[in-house]
């Protein structure tokens, strides 16, 4: 646990080290701000349901650049052999550093509770699909957020880390897309399978616990191959 | 062992292990699906269905299939999609298909959809089109296409009626045909004497002479059992009924219903009727037409077992005419507009049974005109759904439910120009603006 502390926060420095995460943070607020008042103005609802189901499609971008680094940046620079030669266990370090940029997101999703203040500013919101949809949204990012930690461990380029990552999110958030064409128990499949298809119930302001499985799963199952794929590494060079 | 071939080893083993793991996420997901719970967190419970819901969804024996039909644009879409996920999640049994009738016009019309904001729902042989607004149209029409007996309705004949069979412009074969897509079973009677036990409704459309008295008695017997009667009349005809009818709260008069405001081609004794009043058979619906109506309005005095309401009208400038040789409004003689044509009577009936006594409600509609139904005007306006809603209403249970709808819960928010300008300062430039300030100097400080 210690360890995986150390991880983090080692991680977490270098993150606010580097431009990227306020260039992240900056645009991404500035992207929400912008969708936030848009819709707003639209729909006259003192709701975030739409800004949400937006806010999901954004972190689908933003994500791989949080994550590209991680890994392949320690692989491009030679300090995995510091990694590697030291006395972490690979899961420590994969959970470390998954954490470190979980933590930022964390963080950019804190900056948008702006929007509900000014929406009980001006109206009365009802508080509870608000709670279940950032706890969606956040699901959501984190699964990202394993996703692309993941492809960081797959190469030492961070551009390809990030491509990797854009990729496979790119796949799993349409695979609901290729369900329609699909036969009936594929279809159903593929649906549960696709990212974006277990958001609607949190945006609702439903919490069902079918989806905080579905979401865990995903992010154990990626970290997982990670780790498994870091300790192959291991024995290959 | 050469390391080329170890390292195969290794990837196959990888390879092996991430594929155990995918299948037993599957399984665990397989689980958390079947053994879910949902926890609602809208303040107003919007999405928390009713017992009565939940009695109706687990009691469904085979599968039904909901479809709706709602272009982009209407404003009710996202409610009952929501509504209809609630229902999807609750049952394996019930599946839900969005169609798109502007995208997909195709489907729309394999399904035989004419209308657009409409929920089809179809299980086995059984299918039903409504409106829906709220969860309770969602569970009747479960219940309704659940429901495993089919409905027969009788049609007299004998006296003149249009027949059922019949496949010219005056007879009601299309009629038939469209009763038998909402699953009912049409069949004909040639004497009224005592009612089939299987009859759930008696149709008499446009009898040219009068029934025997013992038919009347047959259909008075009937009726107090708790019967339902769809009496479609013609002017200037007695039918023998008029008698049993003003018991039952309902005046016909022996008039022509002329509307030179609404009529249809110009022929002013066929009045276009877009005028309803406030009843289930009409709601929503669009205009209808009947060639050459009389009236048939409310009794003055009726019991209080009896429920008696007007169905529909002519506008204003219509009148009913007593001398139909004359066209002319007549204040003294004729019944001014608007002029009802139409009026549904439902009277409550404490029936003796082996076990006690049960409270039943005998249905009856009666309208001035049977030649709207006829297969040469069926297929316009809306006459045919003006014919299979009254069908619908007459056959109506009473066992079926009532869920108090649920308010959509909208919170408006009405913002000033001024306000709008403010939110777009604060939240697209301030607050990004401050962060990469923040940032810079945090960075920098690192930096040097």
């Amino acid at each position: 646990m210690r360890k995986i502390a150390a991880v983090f926060t080692k991680e977490l420095i270098s993150y606010f080290v580097s431009p990227v995460a306020y260039v992240v943070l900056t645009v991404f607020l500035a992207l929400s701000g912008y969708f936030f008042v848009n819709i707003l103005f639209y729909t006259k609802e003192a709701s975030l349901r739409y800004l949400l189901g937006n806010m999901s499609v954004t972190f689908l971008f933003v994500t791989p650049l949080l994550t590209m680094r991680l890994f392949a940046e320690e692989k491009r620079t030679n300090t995995m052999e510091l990694l590697v030669t030291s006395p972490l266990r690979d899961f420590e370090m994969v959970l470390g550093k998954y954490f470190a940029s979980l933590f930022i997101v964390l963080m950019m999703l804190s900056a948008t509770l702006i929007y509900p203040i000014c929406l009980s500013i001006y109206g009365d919101p009802d508080w509870g699909p608000i709670l279940a949809g950032y706890l969606g949204v956040f699901l959501l990012a984190a699964s990202f957020l394993s996703i692309g930690t993941m492809s960081s461990i797959f190469t030492k380029n961070q551009i390809v880390a990030a491509l990797i990552s854009f990729c496979l999110l790119l796949l799993y958030w349409t695979l609901g897309w290729l369900a329609d064409q699909a036969p009936k128990a594929m279809e159903l499949f593929l649906d549960y399978l696709a990212l974006g298809s277990h958001q609607a119930d949190f945006q609702k302001g439903i919490i069902d616990t079918r989806h905080l499985v579905y979401y865990f799963t995903v992010i154990s199952f990626h970290l997982t191959v990670g780790i498994l794929t870091l300790e192959s590494q291991r024995w290959r060079e | 062992m050469i390391p080329g071939f170890r390292r195969l080893l290794y990837g196959a083993n990888l390879i092996i292990i991430i594929i155990v793991m995918f299948l037993l996420a599957v399984v665990i997901n397989y689980l958390g699906k079947h053994y879910n719970k949902r926890i609602d967190l809208t303040a107003s419970k919007q999405f928390t269905l009713s017992e009565q819901t939940i009695k109706t969804i687990n009691s469904l024996k085979k599968p039904v299939l909901i479809s709706t039909f709602f272009n982009k644009k209407n404003p009710n879409r996202q409610r009952i999609y929501d509504l209809l996920a609630e229902y999807d999640n609750l049952s394996a049994n019930i599946t839900v298909d969005k169609v798109d009738p502007i995208a997909n016009p195709s489907k729309t019309q394999e399904k035989g959809i004419t209308s657009y904001g409409v929920v089809l729902f179809e299980s086995g042989s059984k299918r039903e089109v409504t409106t829906v607004f709220g969860e309770q149209e969602v569970t009747q029409s479960l219940i309704k296409i659940s429901k495993e007996e089919t409905k027969v309705i009788y049609f007299l004949s004998g006296h003149g009626e249009h027949d059922s069979k019949n496949d010219k412009p005056n007879g009601y074969s299309e009629i038939r045909t469209r009763l038998a897509n909402q699953g009912y079973q049409a069949k004909t009677l040639e004497f009224f004497q005592s009612a089939p036990a299987d009859c759930d409704l008696l149709v008499i459309a446009g009898a040219d002479k009068a029934l025997l008295p013992s038919e009347v008695t047959a259909v008075e017997n009937y009726l107090e059992q708790g019967g339902r009667l769809l009496l479609l009349l013609d002017p200037g005809i007695e039918v023998g009924l008029e008698k049993l009818m003003a018991k039952w709260g309902v005046a016909i008069g022996d008039d022509l219903v002329v509307d030179p405001a609404s009529s249809f081609s110009k022929d002013v004794t066929t009045p276009v009727i877009v005028r309803y009043y406030q009843h289930p058979i009409v709601y929503g619906l669009s205009a209808t037409f009947f060639p050459r109506v009389r009236s048939v309005s409310k009794e003055e005095d009726i019991g209080d077992q009896l429920t008696v309401l007007p169905v529909m009208m002519t506008t204003a400038n219509g009148w009913a005419e007593k001398n139909p040789d004359k066209l002319q409004f007549d204040k003294d003689v004729d019944l001014a507009g608007p002029v009802t044509i139409c009026v549904s009577a439902v009277k409550s009936l404490l029936i003796k049974t082996a076990g006690g006594s049960d409270v039943r409600y005998a249905r009856v509609l009666v309208l001035g005109d049977s030649d709207f139904a006829t297969n040469s005007f069926i297929k316009m306006l809306s006459n045919s759904d003006l014919f299979i809603n009254s069908v619908n209403w007459l056959l109506e249970d009473e066992d079926l439910i009532s869920i108090r709808p649920k308010e959509p819960d909208e919170r408006k928010i009405q913002l000033t120009g001024s306000q709008v300008r403010s939110l777009f300062v604060i939240n697209v430039l301030v607050a990004p603006l401050s962060v990469m300030v923040i940032g810079t100097l945090i960075w920098w400080r690192y930096r040097s």
